[in-house]
């Protein structure tokens, strides 16, 4: 039903109401909040759990600090060169965009290489998943976040791939900001099960 | 509807049942009397324009928000009261009560098992954990107007021990002791049944309640087998048809 | 503030050339089509659920129908699927993804793509689902709560490991669907509004989708977290659930992730069907909603409430009972908001002028079922008078009375009022009556006497009464309770038919408001082409439901009008 026709003469397009957060940032939000519900609901448990049982916690001397804090040391790179990319991307230097995604990827990507060398000396030495209550939350914890930086890595590749073809300076903010998430998590996984 | 109730408190889960029931049913019709004279007096072919506002007399239905709170407030204090008498009370403490006062009460324990329910019964001496505990199946055998403590748990899954007759249900669980309690004010045999899914079998979890005198229970006690008798025309007469 | 609305402008620049029919009809990303696949999909996914409730009746009526562990099967799968592929793809995926864009003026979805996985991850979970109930081994027959430990230990019962394992990741599936739909929905009705368009201007119906996909955001999560415990403890053998001498394991820790869950689920599916009878009742009584600052705050405080009284469920299932006290004092008193609420929506028939559509009559219908069911939630929520009622028929009368008014019956409403919008057509309106009638007849059938057996002392979930001597004197309301299930069945099975039939063939509407309605969904052609608005843009001018403005010739002032857009410079 048209009345008249009238030019809007505030917009350039289509202007909308909105709350004042562009929608993409917003969107992501609110999927980054039911994230932090999922792993750090996992990880009060697991808090939770230690306060009530610290013998069983006398199990974490088994864990291996030694490649949990390099993982830690290649989680907090991988911070940094995901803010550096967002830095260039407000720059659009893409380019540069493109290396330092590529590194935090292949951050990642060590982070699961090493979890993964860490997980079978642990299996080796019979430190499965069944054992004990300890090691069904360790497992199933850090083999959560574990998924989650794979995952992060996964969408990091999947921007780069986006970007050849747009360029868009909220997607790149939008995999720092996943990767900081997954970082901070590990800030609080780290001294629970490896530092006793 | 409601099965009688044999025991000595029911009564106070009953009167919460009466209470709540019986307001929402009228709440219920008044809200629905309220709807249908509205359906009626303002459907299209007897008010073809819509009233600029709504009538005062309407707008005072809101009242039933009142109506609402106050309900809810009456119905949980009755209804916090009759649990409070049922479950807050430290099971010992009661015990502990019982004894002091004189009254007169046994113990027995019960594991709730695909599919049958197992009694353990402390016998003669009434202690637990000593040669004369026996156990029996799907028969929980006690003296009427003695208070029966119960020790719950179950073997496998969960369960849940529903005697409808005495008003008391609570679940069987596994790794865990609850501790209820009833007294039965009247003799005869009850059905038991399983309130929580806990497989196939689940609908024919029965065991029954059989409340004796006191006369007939010592004499029952003392004897050994403790085959219960009275159960054979109890399952004649409700035999599957 | 404004959204320069780049991510629709490239829409735009996409919709000038033909589509395939693929990327039409299949993998589509207007929301329009992808709100289509939804309820479709749901309806078919109804089908399935109600036949197996109709073999489970009959199996109650004449036991030996099915296997015990069939009818447990049959009971699990009927509740699963009628929460969870039903009542949520319909009302937010369904009437969501159709309306919610339109009623707010915008052009599409924030993340139309996203929009398309969050649809197909839907319909992998119902392939799972039915997949899992015909592998070897049988189905899962623990209850559609899935309580441990009976669900996590495979020699407990026919249907572990694998059809329980593809019936959790079926679960998982679904949660990640709507949790993807919610996403957009919340930032879509946040973002992405009209012109004018302020959030005490939105239409009830989009405040309850969003409160609806907050809800489910925030309380799923636990659930997930539960379900990858539970799947461990399945698959591993692991003992986060299952009891073990010396290990620690709590099956009630499932039940608290499950519930903690499943109480603000119930919710989150009525607020959509809120939604859907403010819009039928306002349209057809020619009112204004009643207080609309009251209904949307109470909601709000509803859906906070939601979350604080989980444990109403486990009452007598091993909770402190002292903290039962208190979920017992929430439970009560949440029905404070949701009277506000209902009262509401009640006098918005006042002084109105109704018409009796078929929308109208299912949601008359459904408002006045679910004064029964809230009502019954109270000697639920009464801790002692849950003693007896817990796990009995009550239960199951409480929860069909609210949960199948909001399913179907405002599902059906919706159907009606929103299909010539939809596809451009009209149902037939004395069939509508009809089918309404019929299906208020033989819902009650079929579900008040449950409240009764529910007095009587009938437990839950049992193949069937004549075990026991106290139940075998019901076993006429067994029978009369699942002819008029058959009926009802019946009946909308029929409906289905017409509506597919009148989808290609029913009568056409080219009007695109036949309802006189307000909102701005009406504004647009019947069925509104791809990004909706062509090249005009909606403005919104005043609030929702300004009915009764008596004119010349409308008693209505529609909420915003079209005006066509010049842009300065083409994007």
């Amino acid at each position: 039903m048209v009345e008249e026709t009238k030019v809007l003469d505030k917009v350039e397009y289509e202007e909308y109401e909105s709350i004042p957060v562009s929608f993409r940032k917003f969107g992501f939000w609110v999927f980054l909040s039911g994230e932090i519900v999922i792993l750090g609901g996992i990880v009060a448990s697991g808090i939770l759990f230690r306060l009530s049982y610290p013998e069983w916690f006398a199990n974490s001397e088994h864990t291996n600090v030694i490649i949990a804090s390099i993982n830690t040391l290649v989680l907090l790179t991988g911070s940094l060169t995901a803010v550096l990319a967002h830095k260039y991307a407000t720059f659009h230097d893409w380019g540069k965009v493109q290396l330092f995604l590529g590194l935090t990827a292949l951050a990642g990507f060590t982070f699961i290489g090493l979890k993964f060398v860490e997980y079978s000396r642990e299996i080796h030495h019979g430190f499965v998943p069944t054992k004990n209550v300890f090691w069904m939350f360790y497992y199933g914890i850090t083999g959560l976040h574990g998924l989650h930086v794979l995952v992060g890595a996964l969408i990091i590749i999947g921007v780069m791939i986006f970007l050849t073809k747009k360029k868009v300076i909220e997607a790149v903010e939008n995999a720092g900001l996943y990767w900081h998430f997954v970082d901070i998590v590990w800030l609080y996984i780290f001294p629970l099960f490896y530092l006793t | 509807m409601l099965p009688i109730d044999i025991s000595e408190h029911g009564y106070l889960v009953d009167r919460v049942i009466k209470i709540s029931v019986g307001g929402a049913v009228i709440i219920g019709i008044v809200s629905f009397a309220i709807l249908f004279y509205m359906l009626w007096r303002f459907r299209r072919s007897k008010n073809p324009t819509p009233l600029q506002d709504v009538p005062p007399l309407l707008k005072k239905v809101v009242y039933i928000d009142f109506v609402m709170i106050i309900f809810d407030l009456i119905l949980l204090f009755v209804s916090t009261y009759a649990w409070f008498i049922f479950f807050i009370r430290p099971v010992d403490k009661i015990k502990k009560e019982v004894v002091d006062k004189g009254e007169k009460f046994v113990e027995v324990k019960v594991i709730g098992r695909q599919f049958f329910w197992t009694f353990q019964y402390p016998g003669k001496d009434g202690k637990f954990g000593t040669s004369d505990d026996f156990n029996l199946g799907n028969a929980l055998v006690v003296p009427e107007n003695h208070y029966v403590f119960v020790k719950l748990t179950s073997g496998d899954t969960i369960h849940s021990l529903f005697i409808p007759n005495v008003r008391i249900k609570y679940d069987a669980i596994p790794g865990r002791e609850t501790h209820l309690w009833f007294k039965p004010a009247k003799t005869g045999v009850y059905e038991i049944a399983c309130a929580e899914l806990c497989g196939e079998m689940h609908y024919r979890m029965k065991a029954y309640l059989v409340v004796l005198s006191e006369k007939d229970y010592k004499k029952w006690i003392e004897g050994a087998p403790y085959e219960v008798s009275v159960l054979k025309d109890f399952e004649e007469k409700f035999a599957k048809k | 503030m404004s959204q320069v609305a780049s991510a629709v402008g490239h829409h735009v620049e996409a919709g000038e050339h033909e589509m395939s029919f693929i990327r039409k009809y299949i993998f589509s990303t207007d929301h329009k089509t992808i709100g289509k696949q939804y309820l479709i999909t749901g309806v078919i996914m109804a089908i399935f659920g109600g036949a197996l409730a109709i073999f489970f009746r009959i199996n109650l009526a004449h036991p030996g129908f099915l296997t015990d562990s069939q009818y447990n099967a049959f009971v699990t799968y009927h509740g699963a699927i009628m929460f969870f592929w039903v009542a949520m793809p319909i009302l937010l995926g369904g009437f969501g993804n159709v309306l919610i864009p339109l009623m707010i003026g915008a052009r599409d979805m924030a993340f139309p793509t996203l929009n398309m996985i969050s649809y197909w991850t839907f319909f992998l979970s119902s392939v799972v689902l039915i997949i899992s109930f015909f592998v070897p081994g049988g189905a899962f027959s623990g209850g559609w709560t899935v309580y441990p430990p009976l669900s996590s230990d495979p020699e407990r019962f026919l249907g572990a490991n694998l059809g329980t394992v593809l019936f959790i990741l079926a679960l998982a599936l679904e949660f990640a669907s709507v949790l993807m739909g919610g996403v957009n929905f919340i930032t879509t009705a946040l973002t992405l509004r009209a012109k004018g368009m302020s959030l005490m201007r939105l239409p009830i119906f989009v405040w309850m989708q969003v409160l609806a996909s907050l809800l489910f955001l925030f309380s799923v999560t636990p659930l997930i977290a539960g379900a990858i415990m539970l799947l461990l403890d399945i698959i591993l053998g692991t003992h986060f659930f299952r009891v073990e001498a010396g290990k620690i394991g709590d099956p009630i820790l499932w039940q608290h992730l499950f519930w903690f869950f499943g109480h603000p689920e119930v919710y989150v599916i009525l607020f959509p069907a809120l939604g859907i009878l403010f819009e039928v009742i306002t349209t057809y009584a020619r009112r204004p909603v009643f207080n609309y600052k009251l209904v949307v705050y109470a909601t709000i405080v509803a859906g906070i409430l939601s979350f604080v009284v989980w444990a109403h469920h486990q009452f007598v299932a091993g909770i402190n009972p002292l903290s039962a006290t208190g979920f017992s004092i929430t439970t009560v008193l949440i029905s404070v908001p949701f009277s506000m609420t209902l009262v509401a929506m009640g006098l918005t028939y006042a002084g109105g002028s109704i018409r009796f559509t078929p929308a109208m009559l299912f949601a008359t219908f459904a408002f006045a079922m679910f004064i029964i069911g809230g009502l019954t939630g109270l000697p639920l929520g009464a801790v002692a008078s849950d003693i007896y009622f817990h796990d009995t028929y009550f239960v199951v009368g409480h929860f069909h009375y609210t949960v199948f008014t909001i399913a179907v019956l405002s599902t059906i409403a919706g159907i009606y009022h929103w299909f010539p919008k939809m596809f451009g057509r009209r149902i037939n309106d004395t069939f509508g009556k009809i089918h309404a009638w019929l299906t208020l007849i033989f819902y009650n059938g079929f579900a008040f006497p449950a409240f009764f057996l529910g007095l009587a002392g009938h437990p839950r979930r049992y193949a069937t009464a004549l075990e026991f001597g106290y139940l075998q004197k019901y076993q006429w309301v067994h029978e009369l309770m699942t002819i008029s299930a058959i009926l009802l069945l019946a009946t909308q099975v029929v409906f289905i038919i017409v509506f597919f039939y009148s989808i290609f063939a029913g009568k056409e509407e080219t009007e695109p408001n036949p309802w006189k309605s307000t909102t701005l969904e009406w504004l647009a052609p019947s069925p509104p082409p791809h990004l909706n608005w062509g090249s005009f843009a909606p403005i919104v001018e005043r609030g929702p439901y300004e009915y009764a403005r008596n004119g010349k010739d409308i008693d209505f002032l529609p909420q915003g009008r079209l005006v066509k857009i010049e842009p300065k410079h083409k994007v």
